[in-house]
C-alpha cells in the first residue's frame, strides 16, 4: 500500500475512476421512471474501498456528494465485511444508521476482485413516495416510524438471487409502486455497472496499483484542501440566524448558530447554541447530513472546479481535515425515534451562515446572503381509478450578490442543484396546471453594488381535488446585506381559488397534508438574495437595465441606489439623468 | 457541356477546405485560412487556390459544376459571440421568463455560486412581452387570446428597432390558432422583421425546449438571411445555375431559403457531416458501426454513426441554449495538437484545456510558444517528422520541443525525455477515450463493436494507441482525412425534417390512423418541398420516428422505423420496436407496460447521385516508398525503436506494412503501432488491422 504510484498511471487511473462514476450516474438519471430523479437529478453513485472511503462520485447533486460512506458505516453494523458475498444486493435508508434522509435509499453491491471483497458499488436517489404519514413529503409527524419504510441493510438479491418477498414488501408499501420500483432497478442497474467497470480497472492495473493510486489520489485531494484551509487567518469566526418554526409550533422560531474555528490547515463547525431539536420531521440526520453539509461548503467555496486550475478528484480526501460539533439532542444531531426527514432549510442555512461567519477574511469567496431555503412542494391526490398520482417539485431560489458580479436570478443556490420540470410534460400525467413561472418581481432583490438574485414565482392550479405537503422555510428572516448591501427579501407562499382569486390566503412555508380543492392556486415565492456592496456604487445603466426589466421600480432606484430616471418615448421608456444621479449620490453617501 | 465537378466548402475554426470532385473519381483536397470577419472572402481565395494548382479556373469550375456546397459557420460564430439580431419574443402571460429560468439548476462543473456565470440571455426581460391566452394539456382553449396584447407588444417592439420576432405560446402544438393568429397581427404590424413561430419551427412537446429554439432561430436567421445572400449572389456571378446547397447539423444538405428561415438547422454545421463520409467511406468493406474522431489544433470531434445512421441528439444545451431540433451528436474535447502539458501544483502531469492553438503554437513551431504541447510530445517520440508539417511548408524545431518538454514536465517529475513525452500522449489519449467510451456507451453501444475513422490531420499520430486502449481492431483512414467534412457535404443528400406533437398511447382507439394521419400529413409536406426543389418521387426517402416511452416514465427515446402502413396490426411493430430500444439503451424492457408516444417526426431525403468513389493507383510495393528510418518510442518505458518511415504519396494500391512505421502525407501523419498491419486500398483508404 506503501508504494509509489507514478503520476502518468496515477493520472490514468484517476480519470478512469471519474469516468466510472460519470457513467453509473448518467445510467440511474437516464433509466428511472421519476421525475426527481430523471429530471431533477436527486441522486449520487460511485466507488468505495472496504473502508467506506470514496473512490470516485458523480458530479451530480451536491448534497448527495459524501453521503453513502455513512450508508456504508450504517449497513456494517448489520452486515460485517465477511457477510457479503458476491451477487448481493442492499437497500438502505436508516435516518439514524448514515442515511442522509429516509426517502434517499441507497443501493449497495459488493465488488470483488479474485475471491476477494476490494470495494462496494453504490448509489442513492430520492424515492417519490415510501409510504409515509402523508404522500411524498412529511413534516408534522412524531418520529421516524411515521417517516414510512424503514430499510435498515436489507438485501434484495443474495448471492445474485432475487429476494422475492424484499421486492413484494417494497411494492405493497409505496402510494407509487410503478415509480419505486422502476427506479429501484435503475439503481440495481447502475450499481452492476460499477461493479463490472471497477472489476475491468482492477484487472488491468492489480489491486495493489488500483488501491495505491486511490490513496494517493485522496492524499491529493486532502493535500489541496489543506492548502486551501492554511490561507485563513486563525481564528474563530461565528453568524446567527433563525429559522420561522418547526411546521407545528408556530410562534417559535429557531435559532441556528455556527462557529467556524481555523488552526492551521484545519477547520472545525461547531453548531452548539443552535436550536433543540423538535418535535417534528424537521431535524437533521447527523451523519448522512449535518456532516456532509459541512464538508460541501468547504469543498464548494475553496476548491470550486470552476475557480480551480487543477482538477480536484471528488473523494475522500476534501472532508479529511473538516471536524463538525453539534450537541446530542439538538436539530442537527437529533437523538432516536426523532423524525428526520425534512432537513434541508436548516443545512442550506448552517451552509451560508458559514459563508457568512468567514466573510469579512475570505471576502472574494464569499457573497451576500443567499435565499439558502428550499420550496420542496409534494402535490397528490387519487385518480378516479384509485389509484394515487404523486408529483414532487424543488422550486428554484437565488444568491445573493457577488464580490464580482450580481447574484444569480432563479437558480438553485448552495447546497442543491436539481432540474425543473417540463410543464408541459406535467400537463399531460397530472391534474395540474402551471399559471405562473417567472423571475419574482413583486419585491426588489437586496440593493447592491452587486445587487442579490431575484426569486422565483411558481403557481401550480389544481384541476382536481387533492393533497399538498410544503417544505420551506425563511418567511421572517430576510438574507443578508454584505459590505454595505442591502438584505434581500422573505418568501411566501399563497393560495387562492380561481373562483375568488381576490381573496388571497397566506400560508407558513411547511405545511402537511393540506387538502386542496378544484381551483385551488398554490404560489410559491422564494426569498430574493442579499445585496453585496454599496448600491450608490452601483453601474448606472445597470440599475437601467434592472427598471426596463421590471426587476426593480423606477422610486426603488431613486431611493435605494440614488439613481434618478426620466422618462422618454423610445420604447425603453426612460434612461438615466447622469447629473442629477451624482448630486442625488453625493447628497446620500 | 456536360456537368462535370463538385465542389464542396466547409469553413472550420482556422482552415476553410475544399474538396473538388471530378467525374473520373479523382478528388482532391484544398485548404486556405479562414477568413471569419468575412466568410466569402476564403472562398474568393479557396477558388484562386484550385486555379493555381489544379488550373480550372472559378467561372469554369462553378458553371460546371453540378453542385456547390458550403458548410458554414457564420451562425456559430454569432452565437458564440452574442452578435445575432434585436430580438423581441410574444409568448404566454405568466411564461416570460421560462427562457431565463432555464432548467434551474447550475450546469456541469458549477457547484458553487461567487462564480456562477448566467447565460447571456437572446432576448432580454423587456422585450419578452407576455400575452393573455392558455391552452391546456388536452389542446382545450381555457383563455381565449387578447389581441390587444399582441398589438401592444408590437408597438413596444417597433419603437425599439427590433429586428427578430418569436412567437410562442404554451400548448401551441396542439392549438396553433393563437400562434397563428398572433403571427398575422405581427406581420401586419412589422412587416420587415424576421417572423419566427414556435408551433411551425420545432410542433413538439416542451414549451421551455420550443421557445428557446425558436429564439435561437430568431437571434441568428436575419444574419443567415445575408449571408446565404451574398454567396449565392457570388456563385451566380460566376455562371452557377443551379442554387448553392448549404450544410446543415442534421446532416443533410438545404436551400439557402430554407437555411436563413431555419437558421437554427445550420448553427453546428461543420463536423456533422463526419458520419455521412465515415459511412461512405466504410461502404466497400461493408462495415455500418462507426466512430470517427478528427484530432485538430485545439479540440477533438467525436461522432458515431450505428447500423450505417449517425447518432442524432435533440433537446441538448448547445453553447447554453436549448436547442430541440435533430442534430448529428458531436462531441468536442479540448484535446488538440496544441493542447499543453503542465504540472499542476500537486505533482499531477495534466494536458489541456489551455491550447497553445496556432498562435504561439506548439514550442517546435517556433511561433514564441514555449510551453510543450501534444505535437512537441509526437515530434520527441518520433512520431513527426523534424522536416516539418503540411508537405515541409511548417519546419518543426526538435530542440525547442525537448526543451520545452524537459523544463515543463520532465524535470519537475523526474522522468527521462522520452518517458515525459510518452506521458504526455497517454494523458491525453488517455482523456479522447474517456470521451470515446461516453458518446458509445451513453447510446448503448459497446465501442468495441465498432471499426475507428480517422478524420483531422493530426488524429494519424494517435489513431493506433487509441484503438489498442478501446479494444477496437479495426481503423480506416482515408486520403482524404484532413478534409473528411468537406468530402461528406458532397456525399450527402438534402434533408428536412418534419414534426408534430403526438402525446397518444399505443392501446388507445384509433391510435393507428391518427398516427398514420400525422405522418401522412408531414410527409405530404416533405414531398411537396422536395418537389419544389427538383426531385422525383423515386429519389424521395422517407424514415420515421417516434418518442416514445412507458406510461409513467419522465423521458422518452426515440425510435425509428420504416414508413410503413400504420395499421391496427402494425402497432405492434412499434411496440416490439420500443421495447428493443429501450433494451438496448438501458439494459431492460418492461413487456407488461403500456407505452405512449409523445413527438413523432418524418424525415424527408432527397438523394443525390454520389460522386465516383476516389480511386488508388496500383502499387510496387511499399519498400518503394520507405524513405529511411526513425527512433520511434513505442512504450511507456521510452524505449526507442528503430522504425521505417514511408512516404504516402508513393504507396499505391494493395501495398501493406507491417506495424512498428510511420506514413508520412502531405496534411497528416499515420503512427503504426507494433502489431497493427497496414494496407491501401484501391478507394485510397488506409485499412488498419491489429495481428493477434
Amino acid at each position: 500500500m506503501t508504494r509509489e504510484i507514478d503520476p502518468i498511471t496515477l493520472q490514468v487511473i484517476g480519470g478512469a475512476l471519474h469516468s466510472i462514476a460519470e457513467q453509473m450516474g448518467n445510467v440511474l438519471y437516464r433509466m428511472s421512471y421519476s421525475s426527481i430523479i430523471r429530471e431533477s437529478q436527486d441522486l449520487g453513485a460511485g466507488l468505495f474501498d472496504v473502508d467506506f472511503n470514496t473512490l470516485c462520485e458523480s458530479d451530480s447533486t451536491p448534497m448527495h456528494i459524501g453521503s453513502l460512506p455513512g450508508y456504508l458505516r450504517g449497513i456494517a453494523e448489520t452486515i460485517p465485511l465477511d457477510g457479503w458475498a458476491p451477487g448481493d444486493c442492499v437497500v438502505h435508508n436508516h435516518p439514524y444508521k448514515g442515511a442522509s434522509h429516509s426517502p434517499d435509499i441507497a443501493v449497495v453491491m459488493p465488488v470483488f476482485y479474485k475471491g476477494e471483497l476490494v470495494g462496494f458499488s453504490a448509489n442513492t436517489a430520492h424515492h417519490v413516495d415510501i409510504g409515509a404519514a402523508t404522500p411524498g413529503l412529511i413534516i408534522d409527524v412524531p418520529d421516524m416510524w411515521a417517516e414510512g419504510m424503514l430499510l435498515d441493510a436489507v438485501k434484495l438479491f443474495e448471492g445474485g438471487k432475487r429476494v422475492e418477498s424484499m421486492w413484494k414488501y417494497i411494492r405493497d408499501n409505496t402510494r407509487v409502486p410503478g415509480l419505486v420500483m422502476g427506479d429501484l432497478e435503475a439503481q440495481i442497474a447502475s450499481a452492476e455497472l460499477g461493479v463490472r467497470r471497477f472489476e475491468e480497472l482492477l484487472e488491468k492495473y492489480g489491486k495493489d496499483d488500483v488501491i495505491a493510486s486511490c490513496n494517493q489520489l485522496m492524499d491529493y485531494t486532502e493535500r489541496l484542501m489543506r492548502r486551501e484551509i492554511a490561507k485563513i487567518p486563525d481564528g474563530e469566526y461565528f453568524a446567527e440566524g433563525f429559522l420561522d418554526d418547526d411546521g407545528r409550533n408556530r410562534d417559535k422560531t429557531l435559532p441556528i448558530k455556527v462557529c467556524v474555528r481555523i488552526k492551521g490547515d484545519d477547520v472545525e463547525v461547531d453548531l452548539t447554541g443552535s436550536s433543540d431539536q423538535v418535535p417534528t420531521a424537521f431535524n437533521v440526520p447527523y451523519d448522512g447530513s449535518t456532516m456532509v453539509a459541512a464538508f460541501f461548503v468547504f469543498r464548494a467555496m475553496l476548491l470550486d472546479t470552476y475557480t480551480l486550475e487543477e482538477y480536484v478528484p471528488q473523494n475522500e480526501g476534501s472532508f479529511r481535515p473538516i471536524k463538525v460539533t453539534a450537541p446530542k439532542g439538538s436539530i442537527f444531531n437529533p437523538i432516536a425515534p426523532a423524525a428526520a426527514e425534512a432537513r434541508f432549510c436548516q443545512i442550506q442555512r448552517m451552509a451560508d451562515l458559514v459563508i457568512k461567519a468567514l466573510s469579512p477574511v475570505i471576502p472574494e469567496k464569499s457573497t451576500a446572503g443567499n435565499a439558502a431555503t428550499l420550496s420542496f412542494a409534494a402535490y397528490s391526490g387519487v385518480r378516479p381509478s384509485g389509484d394515487y398520482w404523486v408529483f414532487l417539485e424543488v422550486n428554484e431560489a437565488a444568491t445573493g450578490g457577488r464580490p464580482y458580479s450580481d447574484g444569480v436570478d432563479t437558480v438553485e443556490e448552495l447546497m442543491r442543484n436539481t432540474r425543473n420540470n417540463p410543464l408541459e410534460d406535467l400537463g399531460m400525467h397530472l391534474p395540474l396546471i402551471c399559471d405562473r413561472y417567472e423571475i419574482r418581481d413583486d419585491a426588489p432583490p437586496g440593493a447592491g453594488k452587486f445587487r442579490g438574485g431575484a426569486g422565483v414565482v411558481k403557481s401550480q392550479r389544481y384541476l382536481t381535488p387533492g393533497f399538498m405537503t410544503h417544505e420551506s422555510d425563511r418567511h421572517l428572516d430576510a438574507p443578508w446585506g454584505a459590505f454595505g448591501g442591502k438584505p434581500g427579501a422573505v418568501g411566501k407562499m399563497e393560495i387562492y381559488n380561481i373562483k375568488d382569486p381576490s381573496n388571497v390566503r397566506q400560508e407558513y412555508a411547511k405545511f402537511s397534508g393540506l387538502r386542496t380543492e378544484e381551483g385551488d392556486v398554490v404560489s410559491y415565492i422564494s426569498p430574493s438574495g442579499g445585496g453585496f456592496g454599496s448600491p450608490l456604487e452601483r453601474d448606472t445603466a445597470k440599475v437601467l437595465d434592472d427598471v426596463l426589466d421590471d426587476i426593480i421600480s423606477v422610486d426603488e432606484a431613486r431611493n435605494d441606489y440614488g439613481v434618478v430616471m426620466t422618462e422618454v418615448d423610445d420604447g425603453y421608456g426612460w434612461q438615466v439623468d447622469e447629473s442629477a444621479t451624482e448630486k442625488l449620490r453625493a447628497s446620500m453617501s | 457541356m456536360a456537368q462535370k465537378y463538385r465542389l464542396g466548402i466547409d469553413a472550420g475554426g482556422t482552415f476553410t477546405d475544399f474538396i473538388l470532385s471530378k467525374p473520373d473519381g479523382d478528388v482532391q483536397l484544398f485548404k486556405v485560412l479562414s477568413t471569419p470577419h468575412d466568410p466569402t472572402e476564403a472562398i474568393r481565395n479557396g477558388l484562386a487556390e484550385i486555379e493555381a494548382r489544379a488550373g480550372v479556373s472559378a467561372t469554369d469550375l462553378v458553371s460546371q459544376s453540378d453542385l456547390c456546397i458550403n458548410g458554414t459557420t457564420v451562425g456559430l460564430n454569432a452565437l458564440i459571440t452574442h452578435r445575432g439580431a434585436k430580438t423581441g419574443l410574444i409568448c404566454t402571460k405568466g411564461h416570460e421568463d421560462s427562457i431565463e429560468i432555464r432548467l434551474g439548476h447550475k450546469e456541469d462543473g458549477y457547484r458553487y455560486d461567487p462564480h456562477y456565470p448566467p447565460a447571456v440571455m437572446l432576448s432580454p426581460r423587456y422585450l419578452r412581452k407576455g400575452v393573455n391566452e392558455r391552452v391546456i394539456s388536452t389542446g382545450e382553449v381555457r383563455i381565449p387570446m387578447n389581441e390587444d396584447d399582441v398589438r401592444a407588444a408590437c408597438e413596444v417592439f417597433k419603437k425599439e428597432a427590433v429586428e427578430s420576432v418569436v412567437v410562442s405560446f404554451v400548448w401551441s402544438v396542439l392549438h396553433p390558432e393563437h400562434e397563428n393568429r398572433a403571427a398575422e397581427i405581427v406581420r401586419e404590424m412589422l412587416p420587415e422583421v424576421h417572423l419566427t413561430v414556435g408551433s411551425q419551427l420545432y410542433p413538439q412537446v416542451r414549451e421551455y425546449t420550443r421557445t428557446s429554439t425558436a429564439l435561437v432561430n430568431a437571434y441568428l436567421a436575419p444574419i443567415l438571411q445575408k449571408y446565404v445572400g451574398a454567396i449565392d449572389d457570388y456563385f451566380q456571378s460566376l455562371g452557377s445555375e443551379k442554387p448553392v446547397r448549404f450544410f446543415q447539423s442534421n446532416g443533410g444538405l438545404a436551400l439557402g431559403e430554407t437555411v436563413a428561415n431555419q437558421a437554427v438547422y445550420a448553427i453546428n454545421s461543420g463536423p456533422a457531416s463526419a458520419p455521412q463520409a465515415a459511412t461512405f467511406i466504410a461502404e466497400p468493406w461493408g462495415d455500418k458501426n462507426i466512430i470517427t474522431i478528427d484530432m485538430g489544433g485545439t479540440s477533438f470531434d467525436i461522432t458515431l454513426a450505428h447500423d450505417g445512421k449517425a447518432n442524432v441528439n435533440k433537446n441538448i444545451d448547445f453553447l447554453r441554449y436549448r436547442i430541440g431540433i435533430p442534430m448529428i451528436q458531436v462531441e468536442t474535447l479540448g484535446a488538440g495538437g496544441g493542447s499543453i502539458g503542465w504540472i499542476d501544483e500537486m505533482g499531477l502531469l495534466q494536458m489541456g484545456p489551455q491550447s497553445a492553438g496556432s498562435e504561439p503554437g506548439p514550442a517546435c513551431y517556433s511561433k514564441g510558444g514555449d510551453m510543450p504541447t501534444t505535437t512537441d510530445a509526437n515530434l520527441v517520440l518520433g512520431y513527426l517528422s523534424p522536416e516539418g508539417l503540411v508537405g515541409g511548408r511548417l519546419q518543426l524545431d526538435y530542440d525547442k520541443a525537448v526543451n520545452a518538454i524537459m523544463t515543463h514536465i520532465g524535470e519537475p517529475l523526474g522522468l527521462s525525455l522520452e518517458r515525459a513525452a510518452y506521458g504526455m500522449f497517454t494523458i491525453v489519449n488517455n482523456n479522447m477515450v474517456n470521451g470515446i467510451r461516453r458518446v458509445s456507451v451513453e447510446r448503448g453501444y459497446d465501442p468495441r463493436d465498432f471499426v475507428l475513422m480517422g478524420a483531422g490531420g493530426a488524429t494519424g499520430a494517435h489513431i493506433t494507441a487509441l484503438a489498442n486502449e478501446i479494444g477496437i481492431d479495426r481503423i480506416l483512414i482515408s486520403k482524404l482525412a484532413s478534409g473528411l467534412c468537406a468530402y461528406g457535404q458532397i456525399i450527402s443528400d438534402v434533408k428536412y425534417n418534419f414534426m408534430a406533437p403526438a402525446p397518444y398511447r399505443l392501446d388507445s382507439e384509433n391510435v393507428d390512423a391518427t398516427l398514420q394521419g400525422l405522418f401522412d400529413g408531414l410527409e405530404t409536406r416533405g414531398r411537396e418541398q422536395l418537389n419544389k426543389d427538383g426531385f422525383a418521387e423515386n429519389d424521395i426517402h422517407i424514415t420515421r420516428t417516434l418518442d416514445m416511452r412507458y406510461t409513467g416514465q419522465v423521458h422518452e427515446c426515440t425510435v425509428e422505423v420504416g414508413a410503413f402502413d400504420i395499421t391496427p396490426s402494425s402497432i405492434s411493430t412499434l411496440v416490439e420496436a420500443f421495447h428493443e430500444r429501450h433494451e438496448e439503451l438501458y439494459m431492460y424492457s418492461e413487456r407488461h407496460s403500456a407505452i405512449e408516444v409523445v413527438n413523432v417526426e418524418s424525415t424527408i431525403v432527397g438523394r443525390i447521385d454520389r460522386p465516383e468513389r476516389m480511386k488508388q493507383a496500383k502499387g510496387n510495393g511499399a519498400d518503394t516508398a520507405k524513405t529511411g528510418s526513425r527512433e520511434v518510442v513505442f512504450s511507456s518505458d521510452g524505449a526507442r525503436m528503430k522504425t521505417p518511415i514511408y512516404d504516402g504519396s508513393k504507396l499505391g494500391a494493395g501495398d501493406h506494412i507491417m506495424g512498428p512505421a510511420v506514413i508520412e502525407e502531405e496534411t497528416t501523419t499515420l503512427v503504426i503501432d507494433p502489431n497493427w498491419k497496414l494496407t491501401l486500398t484501391d478507394s485510397a483508404v488506409y485499412e488498419l488491422t491489429k495481428q493477434k
